[in-house]
């Protein structure tokens, strides 16, 4: 069984690639659109979690310690929306529809292996949760992302060009 | 349920509904002085801090406060965190880029609005909006000390980038 300590120094690990992979978003896109997608991304995993967990019940939780808490918190906050915000990325570029759908699902599994990761380790209890729930949860967040990133793209352009909308 | 109603419809909701509606007319009476791309960072910025403070220091291990009536996440903790919590930071950026403040000055305004704002979480908490379980007002100030600057800190970013016109 991996130790707590080793999967903390994991997710820092990854926390930190995944603000690194921002910061080259930002030089992609703009730093107005990574921070308020970064902000709205948190702010859909955060809410689709509570609902999930605290409200339906439908997976169990209960850290004992904080550090098993933090664990779960710094993908959270970093990894995840990191791989939302290139899946947005991935979803607005120029590739072929085949391209993107393949590099959809690779993210989206990604996503999902996070809390797979979590259940294999006694952190998180699916109750009435499977992989395919999952799988719909981050389709409904990439969605909502995609819209919201779609609006905010356009109004950064038309303040750009000096338009007032 | 998904989103939970109130158990009891009382002070708390009716603090939450007139607030919100407050501040919802105040923001289109007052003068704006941010472009809609700052507004964006700053309002997505806030709900993320608001939903981070009830994911990490409002849910066990740590249970320092709760919302509303019970520790599930109900409708009103939706209008609590998507339009009560962010107007506030809105407003102190929206005023501190009309008059821009610099050096003491500066320290000033951000102690008078965090005093402001630990004013209006004394009222709320006796509308019984916030529940303390060992969380404490003096704490809340050093908070709004830190989330002010980092608000103006950030407008400041955006609005170089993308000026008000």
């Amino acid at each position: 069984m991996v130790s707590t300590l080793t999967t903390v120094w994991l997710f820092i690990f990854l926390a930190i690639l995944s603000f690194a992979s921002l910061y080259v978003l930002m030089k992609k896109r703009s730093v107005a659109y990574v921070l308020a997608s970064y902000f709205l991304s948190n702010i859909l995993i955060t809410n689709t979690g509570i609902i999930i967990n605290l409200n339906l019940e439908l997976t169990k939780q209960d850290p004992s310690s904080q550090l098993i808490f933090w664990t779960q918190k710094i993908p959270e906050l970093s990894l995840k929306p990191a791989l939302l915000l290139w899946s947005i990325y991935i979803l607005f570029s120029k590739r072929t529809i085949f391209r993107k759908l393949i590099y959809l699902f690779i993210f989206q599994t990604a996503l999902v292996s996070i809390e797979i990761y979590f259940v294999h380790i006694n952190y998180l209890e699916w109750v009435h949760w499977n992989i395919f729930y999952g799988y719909i949860r981050y389709f409904v967040i990439i969605l909502l992302l995609a819209i919201y990133s779609f609006y905010l793209e356009k109004r950064i352009y038309s303040d750009k060009k000096g338009e007032y909308v | 349920m998904i989103l939970p109603l109130p158990e009891r419809f009382d002070a708390n909701e009716i603090f939450i509904i007139i607030s919100s509606l407050l501040t919802l007319v105040l923001l289109f009476l007052l003068p704006r002085r941010l472009s809609v791309v700052t507004i964006h960072v700053i309002w997505t910025f806030n709900i993320y801090l608001a939903l981070l403070a009830d994911i990490t220091i409002g849910i066990k291990p740590n249970d320092f406060y709760f919302t509303i009536d019970h520790e599930k996440h109900e409708l009103f903790d939706i209008f609590l965190h998507f339009f009560t919590y962010p107007s506030i930071p809105y407003f102190v950026v929206n005023f501190y880029q009309q008059y821009k403040p610099k050096s003491l000055n500066l320290l000033v305004y951000i102690i008078f609005c965090a005093g402001v704002a630990i004013a209006l979480e004394w009222i709320s908490v006796k509308f019984h909006v916030f529940t303390y379980t060992g969380w404490k007002l003096s704490l809340s100030f050093m908070v709004y000390l830190v989330v002010f600057a980092a608000n103006i800190g950030l407008s400041n970013i955006i609005e170089k980038k993308y000026p008000f016109k």
